[in-house]
């Protein structure tokens, strides 16, 4: 009960703010630079994947570039929710109240993990609706869109808890926001290395549900890095000296 | 059961070498205003944050109301508001907002809004953005945060910090006021002697960390009682003389400061010059509270 009072008023404190706009914009601008690709290239793209029905060709071009920009989105959102408490002086008020530690770091975290949520739920609804507006003959392949929706969900676990965790620490967003900048533009020299392709930062690179034998990557990575760096995190959170 | 709504036992923090604050015993009762008084740098807000659990202390004990802090936590700041250094407001909400949202975390009705925002005097502008707010307006925002769910201990660093002489004297009322009328005890903070000396009934006065004076206001303001300042010929006799009739005397750069009632005066002076004893000087002297807090706090440059 306490954890979701917390969690409601942490929404209540994004109202008004920049944070639902990029939730919504991110997606939507996304989906209207896929419009315009194949608005203009769907005959040479459809050329050189005659076997791709219009919906995968649509996922296919786009996951890549969502890839890269979605891990930017998760660190935009991170630092967005710790923003409101540095520059307020919210810390010391929100934890000099009878709630725990634990539901502020867990409630702020669950944010930040619907929100990216959202963004990746929204990105399928306005995939669709390119789709629909660009006439594609083939029925909608929905079971495929929501796996790849989940991919995104879990993926995004890790970068979350990383994100998280570095915009409570930093009290200045910019450094927390050059890192995740700077994972995410690494993200494809990651995801070639054997090793790197653990890095949080890559895992949306290995949702993509059309002919990707790799989506093990990405559900590994999110469901093993996200809950042990959130737990890590949250240990630090504990113990951390409030100034 | 103690008789101390607020107690801490050796309460110490360090940082390496530095320790801001250093086998503090602090002492607060129910229903008083305790001033926490010292320069810039004193180590007041570290404590502040300790007796809030924003801060681990390297050693020593806090009880509030009967019960060990951090153990109790959430039982104890249930009961106590806050406002630590600058007011926290959320400035893209309103101020009513504001106060929504501390209410729904303390889980109290939002009717307690108007209550508070009634006592602060903030009820007019409690539609406005708080980042649009006055710094006193701001202030009273933070009060009035500190002030939802009734708390029984009431918690200000600094409330005046940066506020003009209107502002200052609006909030000084206003704690004035809640032990009168709300049955709140409040500890202050502040490294301006003259602001607690006003709103204060007990003081604890720290210093580099350490706790150099705690006790009434009373208390404190007899360590300044005043004395007689005496300049007389033949010195070393006067002086003689004096000891001889049961004054405590100590030596000055005018002459002699003779520590007794200035009603006695007259009669020493009478006494002195029927022993031919040449006077050329007499007043009363006195300390002010501000010069003992000085003294106390070694010449401390913040006052």
């Amino acid at each position: 009960m306490n954890f979701m009072r917390v969690l409601y008023t942490e929404w209540l404190k994004q109202r008004r703010g920049l944070l639902p706009w990029i939730v919504v914009g991110g997606p939507l601008m996304f989906a209207g630079m896929m419009w315009v690709d194949l608005y203009l290239r769907y005959s040479y793209l459809s050329g050189r994947h005659p076997n791709l029905s219009s919906w995968e060709l649509l996922m296919q071009e786009g996951f890549m570039i969502w890839a890269l920009f979605y891990p930017i989105g998760i660190t935009l959102i991170a630092a967005l929710v710790h923003y409101r408490e540095y520059t307020d002086q919210g810390w010391k008020h929100l934890l000099a109240l009878p709630v725990t530690r634990l539901s502020v770091y867990t409630a702020k975290w669950l944010l930040i993990w619907l929100l990216s949520c959202s963004a990746a739920g929204l990105l399928l609804i306005f995939m669709y609706m390119t789709g629909i507006i660009l006439h594609f003959s083939e029925p909608f392949p929905l079971g495929q869109y929501i796996r790849y929706g989940i991919n995104l969900c879990i993926a995004a676990l890790g970068v979350v808890s990383l994100q998280h965790w570095l915009s409570s620490r930093l009290a200045n967003p910019l450094y927390g926001m050059a890192i995740g900048f700077s994972g995410s533009m690494g993200a494809l020299f990651f995801a070639q290395s054997e090793m790197m392709r653990f890095v949080p930062y890559a895992s949306a690179l290995f949702t993509m549900t059309v002919d990707n034998e790799d989506q093990w990557l990405a559900i590994t990575t999110g469901l093993v890095a996200g809950p042990l760096l959130l737990i890590a995190g949250l240990v630090e959170f504990r113990q951390r000296d409030i100034h | 059961m103690s008789k101390w709504i607020m107690e801490t036992q050796g309460l110490t923090k360090a940082y390496r070498k530095f320790i801001p604050v250093d086998q503090l015993q602090l002492h607060v009762r129910e229903g008083e205003v305790y001033g926490f008084l010292g320069p810039n740098g004193a180590g007041k807000t570290t404590t502040i944050r300790m007796l809030l659990g924003l801060i681990r202390p390297s050693a020593g004990s806090i009880r509030i109301f009967d019960r060990e802090l951090p153990r109790h936590r959430s039982f104890i700041l249930r009961q106590v508001g806050s406002m630590v250094e600058a007011p926290s407001y959320y400035g893209h909400l309103t101020g009513r907002e504001n106060l929504k949202l501390t209410c729904t975390l303390l889980q109290i009705p939002e009717t307690e809004v108007d209550r508070v925002l009634d006592i602060v005097r903030l009820s007019q502008a409690q539609h406005k953005l708080a980042r649009t707010y006055s710094l006193g307006m701001k202030q009273r925002l933070g009060i009035a945060q500190a002030l939802l769910g009734n708390p029984r201990l009431l918690i200000l660093d600094e409330p005046t910090n940066g506020l003009d002489p209107a502002g200052i004297q609006e909030i000084r009322e206003l704690i004035v006021e809640l032990p009168r009328q709300h049955g709140i005890t409040v500890f202050i903070s502040s490294h301006i002697l003259r602001e607690i000396e006003r709103v204060a009934t007990r003081v604890g006065i720290i210093h580099t960390g350490r706790l150099l004076f705690e006790g009434e206001m009373s208390e404190l303001q007899r360590k300044g009682h005043p004395f007689v300042q005496l300049s007389a010929e033949p010195m070393q006799q006067t002086i003689d003389c004096l000891r001889d009739w049961g004054y405590l005397v100590e030596k000055a750069d005018h002459g002699m400061n003779i520590m007794t009632d200035p009603a006695e005066a007259s009669v020493i002076n009478r006494r002195l010059v029927s022993h031919n004893i040449e006077v050329s000087h007499l007043s009363i002297g006195g300390r002010s509270l501000e010069d003992i807090f000085l003294e106390m706090t070694k010449g401390a440059d913040s006052l």
